[in-house]
């Protein structure tokens, strides 16, 4: 097993600008996708998670623009890459992505087999012949019935779960090595949603697939995500794999989130609702993004100073001044705390056994 | 529902559409003051020669009962005589027909030459040069009225540069070169207003298409930029537009009226015009009949090339 992480993202940041300001969505998120993960994202509606999603393949809307850091793949930066490159070698090939509605991903005028077949005839070199018959490989793995007979059907012809099949069908049929999929069970009913979770479960086992799921939804998170990344107002957090998540939430707010969350609430506290919403992301709160709403307030860094860095704590990386002995006096005593550097090694190792 | 089993039952609705439309016209026409005797023969015609003009013409009858004896006719193909232009009101319309449906191809040809390309080069470059000079056109087609754009083309490509004869018209199987050379500056007229129209309509609906999220899905999916904009975005964008030509095809047939009198073509408007006035009730009639079957098979095209094109609308219409 390599340690290198199959996607890699460093210090990026994404600005949207309007007619009257820039709304920095993304700012600052440093992950490291490995291989054969799947990787969860959660946050509150307007975090920026669909706009971390799109960064990664570059489709952002036509006023988002990638304004700092590096996405590392396979060797590439794939900010810097021409877009035709992008074309041809990543996108659908080894990066694929899945979205939220399938009602509206795929083109009402066209057969699901024309464009399952125009994807897998633009990045494998094969003829019309085998490429129908990938096709109807690919969607029999997704586990829609009598595939060949529905070759010749429009999206309309699909109920709303087969079609999300579909579009996981051409997103990969050409066997990526990591889908994105923002919210692909977000418009369907519960069993359906199961399933289809079911679907990018068995994807990430029986294939060498890793997936970052992005979801508001931490009961799917809990089903079946190895580690998680919790987005708040631009800024990713909290990296933690999903059992410290549940049972040892490092950032407060990730805390505050579980707490209001039912499926997920144990009897032991109260229900709550965290208190304030999320900050407007043309201006910023100074210092930490979550201070205003945060109970836990440590020090004034938290409130004037810069937006804390990243702390590694056991697995978790943290982005919090709770961890940082020099703002917060409590430090050692409330936390078992490792420096930066065995933090980073146990992480590493963790890695390496799996 | 297969696209013969649609297109029998849109026939089969086109008969209470056409009887219905025959009913109304006839019974406008004869609503309307106005005598076609008094148009026959002047202001000063007596009393009696009036009364007997009517009587020939058999106006005197009960409306029901002259409408069942030219309803009768019709379903027989006989439209009956005109009263003011010499021969059968049937062979007349079908000679200002197809003079007139000459200028609505070229015009719908060279239109859509213009205003396709052009609204997709405005939808794709918003905001540039090429969209404010396609605004302008637009903008000035729509605005300036065609007596005054036909005058100035007459004024500058016939008085003054002598390319084009000023009016008139000839009949292409006698002299094709000297038929377009006529039809020139009326098609170049009415271009003027159909490009904007279309072109508007183009480049709305691709901007609305490159916006929806199955484009961005093309384009994770690494199709190339030619392929998502002309394979998918101008199929997807092109559908709305037809819709808008054909109701545009319908509708000049009879509406190029203004440009058929600037530049004395003997087209449909212009005879329908003429048949108004003189209170022509056959012809009248038979001409407005003619524009409605006109219309409902153009309307009938333009569904069928859109439900073919998007095969969710056939399914709709059962
Ligand atoms: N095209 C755009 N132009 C300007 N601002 C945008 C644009 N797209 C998104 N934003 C802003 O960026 C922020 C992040 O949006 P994003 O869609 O990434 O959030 P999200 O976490 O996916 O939310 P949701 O859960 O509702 O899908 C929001 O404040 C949003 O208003
Ligand atoms: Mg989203």
């Amino acid at each position: 097993m390599s340690s290198e992480p199959r996607l890699s993202l460093q210090d990026l940041e994404v600005t949207y600008t309007t007619k009257h300001d820039e709304v920095t969505a993304v700012d600052g998120v440093s992950v490291d996708i490995q291989s054969d993960e799947i990787f969860g994202v959660v946050g509150e509606s307007g975090c920026g998670k669909s706009t971390l999603a799109n960064t990664i393949l570059r489709l952002l809307d036509d006023n988002g623009e990638i304004t700092g850091g590096e996405i590392r793949y396979n060797g590439r930066d794939l900010a810097e890459m021409s877009e035709k490159g992008l074309s041809r070698t990543v996108r659908g090939r080894e990066i694929s992505m899945v979205f939220q509605d399938p009602n509206t991903s795929l083109d009402p005028v066209y057969t699901i087999g024309q464009q399952l077949t125009e994807t897998i005839r633009q990045h494998l070199d094969v003829s019309k012949q085998e490429a129908r018959e990938r096709a109807v490989q690919s969607l029999d793995d997704v586990g829609i019935p009598s595939p060949a007979d529905r070759l010749d059907d429009y999206p309309h012809q699909f109920s709303g779960g087969m079609r999300q099949r579909v579009v996981i069908a051409i997103a990969l049929s050409c066997n990526p090595s990591l889908l994105i999929a923002d919210e692909p069970t977000t418009g369907l009913d519960v069993s359906i949603q199961a399933q289809i979770l079911d679907l990018l479960k068995d994807i990430n086992e029986n294939r060498d697939t890793s997936v970052v799921l992005i979801t508001h939804d931490l009961g799917v998170v809990a089903e079946i995500c190895d580690r998680v990344g919790v987005m708040y107002a631009g800024n990713l957090v909290e990296v933690s794999p999903v059992g410290v998540i549940y049972n040892d939430p490092k950032h407060p707010y990730t805390q505050d989130l579980l707490k209001s969350i039912p499926e997920t609430h144990d009897i032991k506290e109260e229900l709550t609702v965290i208190k304030g919403s999320p900050p407007d992301l043309r201006s910023p709160p100074s210092g930490c993004r979550y201070h205003p709403r945060c109970s836990k307030v440590c020090s004034e860094a938290c409130e004037t100073g810069e937006m804390p860095r990243v702390y590694h704590e056991g697995e978790s990386s943290v982005r919090c001044y709770i961890y940082d002995a020099a703002e917060n006096p409590e430090y050692e005593a409330t936390t078992n705390g490792t420096d930066e550097q065995s933090g980073e090694q146990s992480q590493q190792t963790k890695r390496g056994e799996q | 529902m297969e696209w013969y089993e649609y297109l029998i039952k849109r026939v089969l609705l086109l008969v209470p559409t056409l009887f219905g439309v025959s009913i109304f016209v006839f019974f406008l026409v004869h609503l309307v003051p106005g005598s076609p005797a008094v148009a026959m023969l002047g202001v000063r015609a007596t009393e009696e020669r009036i009364a007997e003009i009517e009587n020939d013409l058999g106006l005197n009858e009960p409306l029901p009962v002259q409408y069942i004896d030219w309803f009768t006719g019709v379903l027989t193909g006989d439209l009956g005589q005109s009263y003011s232009f010499n021969g059968p009101v049937s062979s007349i319309l079908v000679d200002r027909f197809f003079v007139s449906l000459e200028l609505v191809l070229l015009t719908l040809l060279v239109s859509l030459c213009v205003s396709i390309p052009l609204g997709i080069a405005a939808a794709l470059y918003k905001n540039s040069p090429i969209d404010y000079f396609s605004m302008s056109v637009g903008i000035t087609g729509v605005s300036v009225p065609t007596f005054f754009s036909g005058v100035v083309f007459i004024a500058i490509f016939a008085v003054w540069q002598g390319w084009f004869p000023v009016s008139g018209y000839v009949v292409p199987s006698e002299d094709i070169v000297a038929n377009l050379r006529h039809m020139a500056l009326p098609t170049l007229t009415m271009t003027l207003v159909a490009v904007a129209v279309a072109m508007r309509m183009m480049r709305s609906s691709m901007i609305e298409t490159l916006g929806e999220e199955y484009i961005r899905f093309l384009k994770a999916k690494g199709l190339r930029r030619r392929s998502v904009l002309f394979g998918h975005a101008l199929k997807n964008s092109f559908i709305p537009v037809i819709t808008v030509i054909g109701l545009q095809f319908g509708y000049m047939l009879s509406g190029a009226v203004v440009v058929e009198q600037i530049f004395a073509i003997p087209g449909l408007g212009r005879t329908v015009l003429q048949a108004v006035l003189q209170r022509d009730y056959p012809l009248v009639q038979g001409a407005v009949l003619l524009l409605a079957v006109w219309f409902s098979v153009v309307n009938l095209l333009t569904d069928l090339i859109v439900s073919f094109l998007n095969p969710r609308i056939m399914e709709e219409e059962t």
